[in-house]
């Protein structure tokens, strides 16, 4: 399988009381298509800093991150601000813990913000990712209307509504109830069966167990990365 | 999606946030454009009222008396004047002096003139409405002349006294009749302090009988004393001014006293302009202020929207776009509200007879171009002002944005 999504020797340090702190050190890391990766760890760990690095919304300090882009692998190290945000805008999609939908705006509409395609045909993208995710009679309703399951599924639909190869999601399970853990991981599995990357950052065990690939970072540093091979698990 | 109805989308959501700059921008335009609309409606009257009025238009032409060589103010005089470019009419004037006798024994010296069109004086108090142009026989004089009120003469017969000519430099005293038929206001004093309106035979009788001249012949050998030479426009004034004196006549304009417009107006039209200038800061600081708290308090949406691929321009363009809806509202709004207080103020103005005249018709809005380039300014002020606070927050970076993933 393919590398979408690619750190090679990440480095990030933090200043913290007139000392840096490292937080990530030499870290590489591959996530690859078709393959759900989850990212564990302890509290501090540096899990969602490699996450953000990876997602391009910060920059490392050292060592550079490498994403599969529509003509080949692009070395992100150097770009600007625009370029990074276009590089988020199509390759890649993000689903975060409390959700980050826009309160003042339907879940239709939520889905539609990133939309790069053509006008004319977003809206009936935007529909159909709604029902994937099982909430085609929702999409008039704003965010506050829905139950924390149902703004997560909005989040995921809001993530693939430009198609992206790769999925990057942060606690992505943290504020849901089991049923709706277990309905989010299945349509995780499916975009992973559709060849699509899935980067999951987690401290919750049973995400983890459903990972294909399981890295575990401590104090800065991956120490284990171990393949799990339960494509298909799904609780 | 597109910037600009993620933009409108968002005013319409966030519209109760944005109520305090919206009502605080459509007020002050609404004043704004009140002020304006009257100042131009009284501006509007006062151009056609005032310095388009025939006197504004009037070139005042003497007789030649120390130029020889030019012709006498006669009706030829005056129909060559006529067909200089740009005159409209030759209105003429002759004077002559002659006294009333009052009741109680006093004499009054005035000089009885004929009456142009172009420069009636305003009566006070009159027989009947239209006075011009009077009927043989009949005077309107200064209400008051050399300390004596003659508005109570107005509808009587009084005895006059004019001069017949005996040799040059001795006349003998005619006893004869007039009716008063008017007075006017004697601050109007556009034909001498003391001038008393006769009718044109009138006056052309007692002229020709002072000079010594025959009646028929007074006109083509003396001619008028003044011809008032009235201009198609008031632009074409000093045109029309310099071709008489060309032809050797002296000639004056009134123009140039009328110019000074009322101070009133003129305050006016400042405190519009003033309110301009405080509409443009209130509108800039108010785009300042709210942008820059709703930006705040929007940190973590900037945020979410960097993180799904906004690039930095698009975040900068949607917030500035809604700053500008919110003042193209503001500004129609300000509008409508500024039509009410215009009217409102107009109806309050037309209590004052003075003031009257100047406000006259119910929607008191400025012209539409300068309306419209009002409400353009106030759309641009408040975009303006929401420029440094929406770059700033367009600028965080997603991480920073977001702090509460």
């Amino acid at each position: 399988m393919n590398a979408l999504l690619r750190a090679e020797g990440v480095g990030k340090s933090y200043p913290l009381r007139g000392r840096r702190v490292d937080v990530l050190r030499e870290v590489d890391l591959t996530v690859r298509g078709g393959e759900i990766t989850a990212l564990v760890g302890h509290s501090g760990s540096g899990k969602t800093t490699l996450l953000h690095i990876l997602g391009l919304l910060t920059q490392p300090d050292s060592g550079r991150v490498v994403v599969e882009g529509a003509d080949g692998p692009v070395d992100t190290s150097g770009l600007g601000d625009d370029a990074l945000a276009g590089l988020r805008r199509r390759r890649l999609g993000f689903v975060f813990q409390s959700y980050n939908l826009l309160p003042q705006h339907s879940a239709l509409r939520n889905v539609l913000l990133p939309y790069a395609g053509r006008r004319a045909e977003g809206e009936e993208r935007a529909r159909t990712l709604l029902a994937r995710v099982g909430l085609a009679e929702r999409a008039d309703h704003l965010p506050g209307e829905l139950s924390g399951g149902e703004q997560q599924r909005v989040a995921l639909a809001r993530a693939l509504v430009n198609d992206p190869p790769a999925i990057l999601a942060d606690e992505p399970t943290g504020n849901l109830d089991t049923d709706s853990e277990e309905l989010l991981l299945g349509l995780f599995r499916e975009l992973a069966d559709e060849g699509r990357a899935v980067l999951l950052v987690t401290h919750n065990p049973a995400v983890s167990e459903f990972a294909d690939v399981v890295h575990r970072l401590e104090r800065g540093a991956l120490v284990t990365s171990e393949t799990q091979r339960k494509k298909g698990s799904a609780k | 999606m597109n910037v600009f109805s993620l933009a409108l989308a968002n005013v319409l959501a966030l519209r109760r946030r944005l109520f305090g700059l919206v009502a605080l921008v459509s007020v002050a335009a609404a004043v704004c454009l009140g002020a304006l609309g009257i100042a131009g409606r009284a501006q509007g009257v006062t151009d056609t009222g005032v310095k388009e009025s025939n006197a504004n238009r009037s070139i005042t032409v003497d007789r030649p008396a120390d130029r020889p060589g030019t012709a006498p103010l006669t009706d030829r005089t005056a129909a060559r004047l006529a067909k200089l470019p740009h005159v409209e009419s030759v209105q003429h004037r002759a004077q002559v002096s002659f006294g009333v006798l009052t009741d109680a024994g006093d004499t009054v010296l005035l000089y009885a003139t004929t009456h142009r069109p172009a420069l009636t004086p305003p009566i006070t108090k009159s027989v009947r409405e239209d006075l011009f142009p009077l009927r043989p026989g009949e005077i309107v004089t200064p209400a008051t002349s050399q300390g004596v009120d003659l508005s109570a003469l107005v509808g009587q017969d009084v005895e006059t006294e004019t001069t017949r000519f005996v040799r040059p430099g001795e006349g003998t005293g005619v006893t004869g009749h007039a009716r008063l038929v008017g007075v006017y206001d004697p601050t109007w004093q556009l034909d001498n302090p003391d001038a008393a309106y006769a009718a044109d035979p009138t006056v052309i009788g007692w002229a020709a009988q002072r000079s010594g001249e025959p009646e028929k012949n007074y006109l083509a050998t003396i001619g008028y004393d003044q011809l008032t030479v009235v201009a198609r426009t008031a632009a074409d004034v000093p045109e029309v001014t310099e071709a008489v004196q060309r032809l050797g006549y002296p000639a004056v304009t009134l123009q140039q006293q009328l110019d000074a417009l009322p101070a009133v107006l003129e305050m006016i039209r400042v405190v519009g302009q003033v309110l301009l200038g405080v509409l443009g800061v209130l509108a800039f600081v108010g785009a300042v202020t709210v942008t820059g708290a709703l930006s705040r308090q929007r940190a973590q949406e900037i945020g979410i929207l960097k993180a799904v691929g906004f690039r930095t321009r698009a975040v900068l363009t949607m917030l500035v776009v809604e700053m500008a809806v919110a003042g193209a509202v503001a500004a129609l709004l300000g509008t409508v509200l500024g039509a009410l207080l215009g009217s409102v103020a107009a109806a309050l103005l037309r209590g004052s007879a003075d003031l009257a005249p100047y406000v006259e018709g119910w929607v008191l809005l400025p012209p539409p171009v300068t309306l419209l380039l009002l409400l353009a300014l106030t759309v641009l002020v408040v975009a303006a002002g929401s420029l440094v606070p929406a770059r700033r927050a367009a600028r965080m970076s997603p991480t920073d944005a977001m702090k509460d993933w």
